[in-house]
């Protein structure tokens, strides 16, 4: 069976950070440092290659990349 | 009206001079605004009283610094990026009969057809700008640059790089930082223009991606970390900036890594390594960094000095010697005669940067006080930041000391993988075992996703010291 959307940020967040890191759904991305500012924007292609969403600049300022559970509501098209 | 100002006529008034995000100013309306607000300056305020220009790359900043040549004030860049009580030391330094504007004051006042008289005009011999850098004293330190450094600079910096007439210029720097003198000077000089990335693209890497997207840059001026950071955009490419062919580099070293990626992105583009101090006016020598360069240099080389100035190494420190060379720090005569001596044109500047000339190139070697003394070793930090920056799959390395007590008592090295690879800070440790002596060795190697940098684009080495110094959270077993 195919990795959960989770699973499969989760895995490439720990690829971008190239460490092995333990944070939780809700942890903030940037501001933990988990995934620094500058490669958001892999993350950003990430999301859009495998399910096919495309975020704006807007969706960054209003948060819609900030955490995994974020993220996954965002794939949803959940509102923020 | 002669040199600099003459050069800046010469534009075609409906040329387009500057661009921010919606808004746009032809070089006639920066001819115009700025004669009406040096009208208006050249009436209020002593002559060599500084004109302080706020704000964050607005089109009135460029119509401010214009204004005050031409009222014949010495103009003090401040970004609002900067921190308050930086701002505040600065504004102590310009005196109580400095001017302060900010963009909203300078559309106010620069209206109307008024025209300073043209004697008022500033004279090569005075001071043009004063550029504040960081001094190790914490205080910063006001550098006066006057008319003729800035020419001089602008003619040969215009006639080394193929920046030809009328072309649009990344300006990434904020004003307060001299890398962006070079920008702004070159696109004004020629009749170009200023195409202004702000911070809040710069912390947004979609917005970031739009705004080059639109750009349609032909010269890029930036530190080398932005280029980096720029580089880890996929679209960063011809085929977004198809006519983007000249990369002008400054203000950190430039890795060979980095021109590799830029010629792969941008077939055909020209890049350029430059090197000088704020104090020699934003940079005193230039190479062309071509594929012959890449195959021979390992670490890159400066290039080769202006031809009326002399670079020379003395007891392993680089000096300047030449016409770019500034008057010395506002208001700081002892600190001035430290490190510069002599008159212009043949002023001199010891500039606390290590290097060595190898086969009649010039190289940096780090700063000199990033050389520290580690159980009696002289150990240089960007040497061993080199060697880590060497291994397989690391992309960038920084090294600092770890003090406790005011003693270095071991090395930290901070290190940033390649795209894709996975790097361990203790297989890192056993790699540099083959290339270090054991003295050398970092104790604490951190992997990181990314360096943080600071508001003028350069890697933010106080903000990592402050982790190495913030009390220690127990990794996880």
């Amino acid at each position: 069976m195919p990795d959960s959307p989770r699973d499969q940020i989760h895995r490439f967040i720990v690829e971008l950070a190239g460490e092995e890191l333990s944070f939780g759904d809700d942890d903030n991305l940037v501001e933990r440092g988990l995934v620094q500012s500058i490669r958001l924007l892999e993350l950003v292609d990430f999301v859009a290659d495998r399910f096919g969403v495309e975020a704006t600049a807007d969706d960054i300022y209003r948060g819609r990349f900030a955490s995994v559970s974020a993220i996954l509501r965002f794939i949803a098209g959940d509102p923020a | 009206m002669t040199g600099l100002l003459a050069r800046i006529a010469e534009a075609d008034p409906d040329a387009l001079a500057h661009e921010h995000r919606a808004r746009r100013m032809t070089h006639g309306e920066l001819a115009t605004r700025s004669d009406a607000l040096a009208a208006a300056l050249a009436r209020s305020g002593q002559r060599g009283a500084p004109v302080v220009v706020r704000g964050h790359k607005q089109a009135e900043m460029l119509v401010g610094f214009v204004a005050a040549i031409k009222a014949g004030r010495p103009y003090v860049p401040i970004d609002d990026g900067l921190p308050a009580a930086r701002v505040e030391s600065i504004l102590r330094r310009c005196g109580d009969g400095a001017t302060v504007l900010g963009p909203d004051d300078i559309a106010t006042l620069a209206v109307g057809d008024a025209r300073p008289p043209a004697s008022a005009a500033l004279r090569p011999d005075e001071t043009v700008y004063i550029m504040f850098t960081s001094g190790s004293t914490g205080e910063p330190k006001g550098v006066e640059i006057s008319l003729a450094n800035l020419a001089g600079f602008v003619d040969w910096a215009a006639a080394v790089h193929p920046v030809g007439r009328g072309r649009r210029f990344l300006n990434q720097a904020p004003f307060s930082f001299d890398l962006s003198v070079m920008d702004l000077y070159l696109a004004l000089a020629t009749g170009g223009a200023l195409v202004c990335i702000d911070r809040a693209m710069i912390e947004n890497p979609l917005e970031l991606r739009a705004a080059l997207a639109t750009a349609d840059l032909e010269v890029w001026v930036s530190t080398p970390s932005f280029a980096e950071m720029c580089l880890r955009d996929r679209t960063f490419s011809a085929a977004r900036l198809p006519r983007l062919d000249t990369f002008l580099f400054c203000g950190e070293t430039l890795t060979p890594a980095c021109v590799r990626g830029l010629h792969a992105r941008f077939p055909g583009a020209r890049v350029y390594n430059l090197y000088g101090p704020t104090e020699a006016t934003v940079a005193v020598t230039s190479v062309l960094v071509d594929d012959a360069m890449l195959a021979r240099w390992p670490v890159l080389p400066l290039g080769r000095p202006r031809p009326d100035t002399r670079v020379f190494i003395d007891d392993g420190e680089i000096v300047i010697e030449g016409p770019s060379v500034s008057p010395g720090y506002r208001g700081a005569p002892e600190l001035t005669a430290r490190v510069f001596a002599g008159d212009p044109p043949r002023r001199r500047y010891r500039t606390g940067d290590a290097g060595h000339v190898e086969d009649g190139e010039l190289f940096f070697d780090g700063r000199i006080d990033h050389q520290i003394k580690l159980f009696g070793h002289r150990i240089e930090l960007d040497d061993i930041a080199a060697n880590i920056a060497a291994l397989a799959d690391v992309e960038q390395a920084v090294v600092l000391p770890v003090v406790r007590d005011g003693r270095c008592e071991a090395l930290a090295a901070f290190v940033v993988a390649r795209d894709g690879a996975t790097l361990d800070g203790e297989a890192l440790r056993e790699q540099l075992r083959a290339r270090l002596p054991a003295y050398m060795l970092p104790r604490d190697v951190h992997v990181l996703a990314g360096l943080p940098m600071t508001v003028n684009g350069k890697i933010d080495r106080g903000q990592l010291a402050a982790r190495l110094s913030a009390p220690r959270v127990a990794p996880a077993q």
